[in-house]
């Protein structure tokens, strides 16, 4: 289920909505299980046999984390014979999953006789839900608070607001706020408004970039101009960036609406002044996560440049497999390890120094250049993409000006996306914050944007979630 | 005091409005019985999912119940005409809902795309088949002619504004080949895109709103195809244009274009329909059963929308005009949409009429047909877009 469909906001939100909030605040079990059945029927909707994956998930992590609790930290072979465990557990669901037809498929192209398997579904949102649960067993075993509650450990990890596409909420986020919490009219409010604009994001502006990015992506390579590439390939920035962010930020507003404080996801990525910048910027619960659980205990930057480089290989390489079993998503991520190491070594001084529209423009190329691999359905259309790219020599596109019909056909798109990549509307607003009257406006503009939403929601079919698929 | 007051109510207010919004709009969905289909769209709703557990199990159940409630949304039509005022006015889109805004015409949008290379091929399938139906028809003492007829967006296809890709190099790849291929294998032929561009305004002969060609260009189309039976050596009377009169209809047209535009078409136009001076009587039979004899399906009232089914009732499987006229030829045609306009004025000329719609028709072969009803002459009329394509009518077997 989206959040950007009839279903979920016309039949869903509005049972989950009454339900909760008709239990009165001091029964938190009552409605903490409430939301749980809503969160588990949530993935039901989308994955009927798939569920007992997370239910399995959820029932491990549970025991995991109980038994590195129990322990206590004077056995701490033990305790950590059990992360071990757990952490093996949860990669195998994973990997199982999500990386088996993509593993056989390789090792079919080296050897004569093909292994024969039957193709494995991978379930929605396996990988967000696992690495919640490998936070969880983490958090625990660093000395967190365990939930004796098997019930509050299935609603941390199932919670349907970031169940399929994030963000990754870490453990200790949460952790007091799953048993003591406070709903407030202002913050049912305040998530309104985020959901509000949450939505608007996915559907006036994510969706339609996407139409644009889609049609370039899948047309004949003879077809293309370089400029009809590069719009595409822009396009598709915008698409990504909104649709995940808008996601995010339903996610992000519904869990205020239920009295949860999710930490942010995005920060305005595309205004970044290096590919450093734009990654403490970008899917920010992703790489924190990476940062902590992986890179850090890997030795991070205490142990040389060396072994520093090393890491950062490991951690971009795991970064690009977790976006996707196929060979573009590592390269993608490798590509953002030889990055991120340029500047650790030599770029990143220099990107301080120069004029900054030049830094901002060299992040955006890059940041571009970087789509358009995760975007590929193949090597070979990789390749093929960046060429049209840059083949300005190229003159025999059979429609050599179409690229002018996307400029015209979606200006306001375009402007409204370059707009709000841009803290300007946030600034604006909060200057005007103290003005007489602009709350009333705020909520005014609003309601109408929640309007208009609802009107593409009911109107328009081209609804695709980027994220689901990882 | 009083602006917390205010602030406070002003919070309350806009969560009781979003609120109202969320429940009230599945409610009245459900309360509300809308049609079963879409008037605009052309096309049958989502019909209730059915509930089982085989259904819950294997997620048919879910995936249909999210079609059938965005399908039949409260006042669904409102809302489409609303994000198509968005669109329209706001956005200022060049293409909305899959329909081009030119200068006073509705286009199609056209994915550019590059020649293909096997129009050759298909063109010598398509002569084959139509070379296997000329050789029955001949073989029975009648005539068969081709009569190939521009779509509107191809016949206007120099209107599409800059940028946008009209996909002139395939359209006119695709007609060459084709008409020099059935040429060479010597099938009686028209391509009625030259007799249309020789006019002295082809955009009068299409509609502005529509994918077919007006009433006008019907005529031409009729009127150029007699001539060519006259030439092979059949006598009939041909209407001449002073044998009619048009009428413009004063109903609201809403051609296949402008109804994707959900009313909002900033382009309008009227159906015209003709009279003829002397009426000639006949008898009409649609899939077997007797029908009133007219070929205009009118309109109740002056207010009430018509679309090109005001032509013959739209497309039908098979229709049987008799005007006993025993001395004048027998005639078959078989074809899509574009055969109801000019059946309208074909009839006139013929003893029999006879029209079948191949996408519908199933109960025989065209081949089969020929050899059991034994016409004097058959047409196959199609659109230029489907010359190459054995699909619909283009099944000859």
């Amino acid at each position: 289920m989206v959040f950007s469909s009839t279903v979920f906001l016309f039949l869903f939100l509005p049972m989950v909505l009454l339900t909760y909030f008709i239990i009165p605040q001091r029964n938190r079990l009552f409605r903490n299980s409430v939301l749980l059945i809503f969160s588990i029927f949530f993935y039901f909707y989308g994955e009927q046999m798939a569920t007992l994956i997370i239910l399995a998930s959820i029932a491990g992590n549970y025991f995991f984390a109980l038994g590195i609790s129990n322990i206590g930290e004077m056995k701490s072979r033990l305790r950590n014979a059990i992360l071990a465990l757990s952490v093996i557990y949860n990669l195998s669901l994973l990997f199982y999953f999500k990386y088996t037809n993509f593993l056989i498929e390789n090792i079919n192209h080296l050897i004569n006789e093909p292994i024969v398997i039957q193709q494995i579904a991978m379930p929605i949102g396996i990988s967000f839900f696992t690495f919640q649960g490998m936070s969880y067993v983490f958090d625990v075993y660093r000395g967190l608070p365990i939930q004796k509650n098997i019930l509050n450990v299935a609603l941390y990890i199932s919670l349907f607001p970031q169940l399929v596409a994030g963000p990754i909420v870490r453990y200790e986020t949460i952790q007091s706020e799953l048993s003591h919490r406070n709903e407030s009219p202002e913050l049912i409010l305040k998530g309104c408004h985020r959901f509000i604009i949450g939505l608007a994001k996915k559907m006036i502006l994510a969706n339609t970039m996407g139409e644009v990015a889609s049609s370039i992506f899948a047309a004949d390579f003879d077809v293309m101009t370089p400029g009809l590439a590069w719009i595409g390939a822009i396009a598709y920035a915008f698409q990504i960036f909104y649709d995940f962010s808008g996601y995010s930020d339903m996610a992000i507003g519904l869990g205020l609406i239920f009295g949860f404080h999710f930490l942010e996801n995005f920060n305005y990525p595309y205004i970044s002044r290096s590919i450093t910048e734009f990654w403490r910027r970008w899917h920010i619960s992703l790489s924190t996560w990476f940062r902590d659980y992986v890179y850090i205990p890997l030795g991070g930057n205490r142990r040389g440049i060396h072994r520093q480089i090393v890491n950062i290989f490991i951690v971009w390489g795991l970064t690009g497999l977790w976006h996707g079993a196929a060979w573009n998503f590592i390269i993608w991520g490798l590509y953002y390890a030889l990055l991120l190491t340029m500047e650790k070594l030599f770029l990143g001084k220099l990107l301080d120094k120069i004029w900054r529209p030049v830094a901002h423009m060299y992040s955006l190329f890059l940041i571009i250049i970087g789509w358009v691999i995760f975007n590929s359905e193949s090597l070979n259309h990789m390749l093929g993409y960046l060429q049209v790219m840059f083949d300005f020599r190229n003159q025999n596109a059979v429609a050599p000006g179409y690229h002018w019909y996307y400029l015209t056909q979606y200006k306001m798109e375009f402007g409204l996306c370059f707009l709000f990549s841009t803290p300007i509307v946030k600034k604006l607003t909060s200057r005007c914050a103290g003005i007489p009257l602009f709350k009333f406006v705020y909520n005014f503009v609003i309601l109408l944007i929640f309007i208009v939403s609802i009107t593409y929601v009911i109107s328009t079919s081209f609804n695709p979630f980027i994220y689901f698929r990882f | 005091m009083k602006q917390k007051t205010m602030e406070k109510i002003n919070m309350w207010a806009t969560i009781a409005i979003i609120s109202s919004i969320l429940l009230s709009l599945p409610v009245l969905t459900f309360l509300a019985r809308e049609n079963s289909r879409s008037w605009y769209e052309n096309r049958a709703l989502a019909p209730m999912p059915t509930l089982s557990t085989s259904t819950i199990m294997d997620g048919t159940f879910f995936e249909q119940l999210e079609n059938c409630l965005s399908d039949r949304f409260y006042k669904r039509d409102s809302w489409m005409a609303f994000f198509t005022a968005i669109q329209l006015n706001a956005f200022k889109k060049t293409v909305v809902n899959e329909v081009v805004i030119a200068d006073d015409l509705l286009l199609t949008p056209l994915k550019p795309s590059p020649p293909f290379l096997e129009y050759q091929v298909l063109g010598n399938r398509a002569a084959n088949d139509l070379t296997r139906l000329n050789n029955l028809v001949e073989s029975i003492g009648g005539k068969f002619v081709y009569i190939g007829v521009p779509e509107q967006y191809s016949m206007l296809r120099y209107q599409y504004p800059y940028p946008l890709f009209n996909n002139d190099v395939n359209l006119t790849a695709i007609e060459e080949i084709f008409f020099d291929t059935i040429s060479e294998a010597k099938i009686n032929s028209i391509n009625m895109r030259p007799i249309y561009t020789n006019t002295p305004d082809e955009t009068f002969l299409y509609a502005k709103t529509d994918h077919h060609y007006r009433i006008e260009g019907a005529y031409l189309s009729y009127f150029t195809l007699c001539k060519e039976l006259h030439e092979m050596g059949f006598q009939f009377p041909i209407l001449t244009e002073k044998d009619f009169e048009y009428k413009e209809l004063p109903n609201p047209f809403f051609g296949s274009r402008s109804r994707k535009l959900y009313g909002l078409s900033p382009v309008e136009e009227n159906l015209k329909i003709f009279e003829l001076n002397e009426p000639i009587p006949f008898s009409r039979v649609d899939n077997g059963a007797e029908v009133e004899p007219t070929v205009f399906k009118l309109p109740g009232s002056e207010s009430e929308p018509i679309d090109y089914t005001l032509y013959m009732g739209g497309d039908i499987e098979e229709t049987i005009i008799k005007t006993n006229r025993p001395e004048l030829p027998n005639v078959l045609l078989f074809g899509n949409s574009f055969t109801n306009a000019m059946e309208c004025f074909l009839y006139t000329s013929f003893n029999e009429t006879r029209s079948l719609d191949l996408r519908y028709y199933e109960e025989k072969g065209i081949l089969q047909y020929v050899e059991e009803y034994k016409p004097d002459i058959v047409i196959c009329m199609r659109d230029d877009i489907l010359y190459l394509y054995q699909a619909g009518n283009g099944i000859i077997e």
